[in-house]
């Protein structure tokens, strides 16, 4: 039944979202972190989306639903900050810091939260025809 | 009105399909180079009219991308706010068509019925 794999889709999206979500959430807590389990500064990580197949028609039309690729690490430089107190810091007196971007991770966590609403909204009314259909 | 309950369950079915077809389009509205579709009902019923019984066919196969709909930087084009119109309009017909088979439904009952009524 369509409506089922529709509510599939939109669950798809969701998860898409809330793992978007928790790797900004991520992104946020390691702000000012300077150094991590590795030893060299958090850097910022970010989610790839990719559209995965869930029917192929006889004339190669797709329905799609969506998976998380996989999470990259960014290559902006990291900060440096000019701390000598610090026990990190090189003989010239700088920390290396994250290079994440708190304003860009704000507006990415507004816009996943505003994706996984469009999200629920439309399970919602899928849900809403469904028991429409179970009534008649 | 046999009749109209077919016809009325194949348009229902279509509409089912399309509202898959919108949210696959929401699900991704994130995703580089995604590019928006949406079922061509009107050939998509046309066809499933000549289908017997209660089959629609392949719905997929009138699947189209959406044309005009701008792309973005990351090479998507789907439109957040378009998409919801879509599945409230959507919802909208599938819950018409509802109205109209239980209509259909309800004089099918009250014809058979009448016999217990006079």
């Amino acid at each position: 039944m369509s409506l089922i794999s529709a509510l599939t889709i939109a669950g798809d999206g969701m998860s898409a979202q809330s793992m978007r979500l928790a790797t900004t959430v991520s992104n946020l807590a390691n702000a000012n972190s300077v150094t991590s389990s590795t030893g060299t500064p958090y850097r910022a990580r970010e989610i790839i989306f990719a559209a995965q197949p869930l029917r192929t028609s006889s004339n190669g039309m797709q329905l799609d639903t969506v998976r998380t690729a996989g999470v990259v690490q960014s290559n902006t430089p990291l900060r440096l900050l000019y701390e000598p107190g610090n026990p990190l810091a090189n003989p010239a007196g700088y920390v290396q810091s994250s290079n994440v971007n708190p304003i860009e991770s704000m507006v990415n966590m507004l816009s996943a939260s505003r994706a996984y609403q469009d999200n629920v909204t439309a399970a919602n009314v899928l849900k809403t025809v469904a028991i429409k259909t179970l009534s008649l | 009105m046999l009749a109209d309950i077919t016809f009325f369950g194949k348009a229902m079915s279509l509409r089912n399909a399309q509202l898959e077809v919108l949210t696959s389009n929401l699900a991704n509205a994130s995703t580089p180079d995604y590019k928006a579709k949406n079922l061509n009902f009107r050939a998509a019923f046309a066809a499933a009219l000549q289908k017997p019984g209660n089959s629609v066919g392949n719905t997929l196969r009138y699947t189209q991308y959406e044309r005009g709909s701008p792309v973005g930087l990351n090479g998507n084009s789907v439109s957040a706010e378009q998409v919801m119109m879509q599945i409230t309009q959507t919802a909208l017909a599938s819950e018409a068509d509802e109205q109209f088979a239980s209509g259909a439904i309800q004089s099918m009952t009250n014809a058979i019925n009448t016999s217990s009524v006079y």
